[in-house]
């Protein structure tokens, strides 16, 4: 009984002192989370763009009603959610696949193929999709001398609607899943050989083995990466900004680049933090959905 | 008949001497033990066996079909993994049943067969639980439960006790004794623990730097060792060996430890020169008393149902006596340690080879004739 109780006590003490502790940490978070969002929320509610450059005011959600009545909100959603499902679902089981394939024991040279898919990182981001811009160039392109020797013809692959956000797709596969398969690796590598040791004696063969004993033995990492590979690409800015520039028209404008448009090409600023708050909240409640239904956070514990 | 049988198999890793070349035959039903020290190779050589090592040279047979380069399935082997190997994310029950999963077998049997065993190895209560929620020794008797419900040929184990605290152990292999006897499956079982393999071992090799040194009966093993590595790995403490020079005067021979000479009445011998040997005693045959090697008490070690008393000779030599109760003496006495010839046990300098051992092994006359120092 005595015990308990002094452990009780002991336990409050601690409680106080552990908050002490990560109050810095939580202040921190506090102003790299939260300080940008307010201040996005906050000019969403007025009129501060270039007009009202010194003294905007408080408008309500005018910048709202306009964002919801206009048919480009609408447009670019759908582009931000096919820019966003389409690279994810491509590039995360590519960047899986890959570290499976890179821990097989028999495999050899593994070093040698780690350094090597680190490789396209050393480049600073926008060169290499400079580099890409010039290869799926109309005239010249690699892309499309490469297509014309094989006897297809050229196609447009960043100038038609058709082909532009397919492409947008296509490079951010090639510069991510590297990445994907990199921080796959350390969970893959995570598994303990017996286990795959113990499928092996009693007769799995390699797809059982993933059914049965990798994939669910690696659920919650999965998912982590997954819901956070849907996120980063979510606020991706570099590939469209740059290769399309949201373009042709605004097929492949998401939020993110809508949002930069609207602030910093027509100066509409307090439009832009509109569009900005609009994709916190559908990303805010895409994460609370997600984690509901596979407690991936769980991982974080 | 022979169950398994391997012929001079050899496993080399890029820097390491995996197996050197082992010869075994293990019998139907057999309780088989490797048993050695670590790094000696006695995980490669069961790998093989397995199939998730592959073999250098030489060959394995499993029921008189060779299955050298088998893959592990189609070996119908099963294996139990020093750390279990249980998957965390399955229920007990789903553990045990995924053998099962994989033959083309009816649910219902499946299911009976869980139930089955789960019940043989006291887990009927448990099968719903996580390996995460269960004790080492419940989840060791999973690990068992799921290696025998598939009925394989033959049953592999590495050290599957070692993880235990001592008490645990001790009721494991008991435990493990009786379910082999039950289920008759022959077992190939890895150890480094000498009293795992004199309990449960019908028959024992004993490894060394991968190489197989003795193989028999552990009583065997024990009592008539090949050379002083197999005499000072089993037993505890282990055997004492003191240097020793044997020599013949007036057609008698005799063995001189430091100051001390004993008459070898049964060894007659005609050899010129003397000869250096190393005498091996057991601690629990070291006897005190007025004649004999003197030496001095150094220290005490009292570990309740037994004694160590540790002696210095002059010569610096460690001599270890064990006795179940004190010899009374306090650090620092000096007595003398009397040495019979029936208890001794003589072994060649250089190789550590058996020489003679009192009405068991029987001295070589060439061996001793030719010997030069
Ligand atoms: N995969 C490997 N690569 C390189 N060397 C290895 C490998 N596996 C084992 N060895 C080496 O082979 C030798 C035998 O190893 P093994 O694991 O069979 O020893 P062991 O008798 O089981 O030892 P322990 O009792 O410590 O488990 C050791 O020297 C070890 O370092
Ligand atoms: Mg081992």
């Amino acid at each position: 009984m005595v015990e308990s109780e002094d452990y009780v006590v002991k336990k409050k003490k601690l409680e106080w002192k552990g908050i002490i502790y990560v109050l810095p940490a939580i202040i921190v978070l506090a102003f790299l989370d939260f300080y940008p969002i307010f201040e996005s929320v906050y000019y969403s509610l007025t009129d501060f763009n270039s007009v009202h450059f010194f003294k905007y005011g408080y408008v309500g959600l005018a910048n709202f009603i306009y964002v919801f009545t206009s048919s480009d909100l609408w447009t670019v959603i759908g582009n931000t959610l096919v820019w966003s499902i389409g690279s994810t679902v491509v590039m995360v089981p590519a960047g899986f696949l890959l570290a499976l394939i890179m821990n097989q024991k028999k495999m050899r040279g593994k070093t040698i193929y780690r350094t090597m898919y680190l490789f396209p990182w050393a480049f600073p981001a926008f060169i290499t999709i400079l580099v890409w811009s010039n290869m799926l160039a109309y005239t010249g392109g690699v892309a499309n001398e490469f297509l014309n020797v094989l006897g297809f013809k050229s196609l447009d692959w960043l100038t038609s609607p058709k082909y532009a956000m397919i492409s947008l797709i296509l490079v951010n596969f090639w510069l991510s899943f590297p990445y994907y398969t990199f921080v796959y690796t350390s969970a893959v590598q995570s598994i303990p050989q017996e286990l795959y040791e113990a499928a092996e004696i009693n007769g799995y063969g390699p797809i059982r083995t993933l059914a049965h004993v990798t994939l669910p033995l690696l659920r919650r990492q999965i998912a982590f990466i997954t819901i956070f590979g849907f996120i980063f690409t979510w606020n991706n800015f570099y590939i469209p900004f740059l290769l399309t520039g949201g373009g042709p028209g605004i097929s492949t404008e998401i939020l993110i680049t809508y949002s930069y448009l609207q602030a910093f090409s027509y100066s509409n600023y307090s439009l832009g933090a509109a569009y900005a708050v609009i994709s916190i909240v559908m990303l805010f409640v895409f994460v609370v959905v997600a984690n509901h239904y596979t407690k991936m956070m769980k991982i974080l514990d | 008949m022979e169950k398994l049988v391997l012929q001079d198999v050899v496993k080399v890793f890029k820097k390491n001497v995996g197996v050197l070349g082992i010869n075994l035959e293990v019998r139907e039903g057999e309780f088989f033990v490797i048993l050695g020290p670590s790094g000696c190779g006695k995980t490669t050589s069961l790998r093989m066996i397995a199939g998730l090592e592959t073999v250098d040279s030489g060959h394995i047979f499993l029921d008189e079909r060779e299955i050298t380069n088998f893959p592990p399935k189609l070996r119908n082997i099963s294996m139990v993994f020093q750390n279990y190997a249980l998957y965390p994310f399955m229920t007990v029950r789903e553990n045990i049943i995924f053998p099962l999963k994989i033959l083309k077998m009816p649910k219902s049997e499946m299911e009976e067969k869980t139930e089955q065993i789960a019940k043989t190895m006291g887990l009927s209560d448990l099968l719903d639980r996580r390996p995460g929620e269960i004790s080492g020794g419940q989840k060791q008797r999973v690990a068992l439960a799921r290696a025998l419900v598939r009925e394989p040929s033959l049953f592999l184990m590495d050290e599957p006790l070692s993880n235990l605290d001592a008490k645990l152990r001790g009721h494991m292999r008991v435990e493990l004794k009786r379910l082999q006897k039950e289920f008759n499956t022959t077992t190939v079982y890895v150890t480094h623990d000498q009293i795992e393999a004199t309990t449960l071992a019908d028959r024992a090799c004993l490894m060394n730097n991968g190489r197989i040194v003795q193989m028999g009966n552990p009583n065997d093993l024990y009592d008539l060792p090949v050379d002083t590595f197999t005499a000072t790995f089993l037993g505890d403490p282990a055997m004492n060996i003191l240097p020793g020079e044997l020599y013949v005067e007036k057609g008698n021979t005799y063995l001189k430890i430091e100051d001390y000479t004993i008459k070898m009445n049964d060894i007659k011998t005609e050899m010129e020169h003397p000869r250096d040997v190393k005498v091996g005693i057991r601690p629990e045959e070291v006897q005190l008393g007025d004649d004999g090697i003197p030496v001095e008490l150094n220290l005490v070690q009292n570990l309740g149902k037994s004694i160590y008393e540790y002696f210095k000779t002059k010569n610096g030599e460690t001599i270890i006596r064990q006795d179940v109760v004190n010899s009374r003496h306090v650090l620092g006495d000096r007595s003398m340690v009397s040495v019979d010839e029936k208890s001794l046990y003589l072994f060649e300098t250089n190789t550590g080879g058996l020489i003679y051992r009192y009405g068991k092994k029987k001295y070589q006359e060439e061996y001793l004739q030719n010997a030069i120092n």
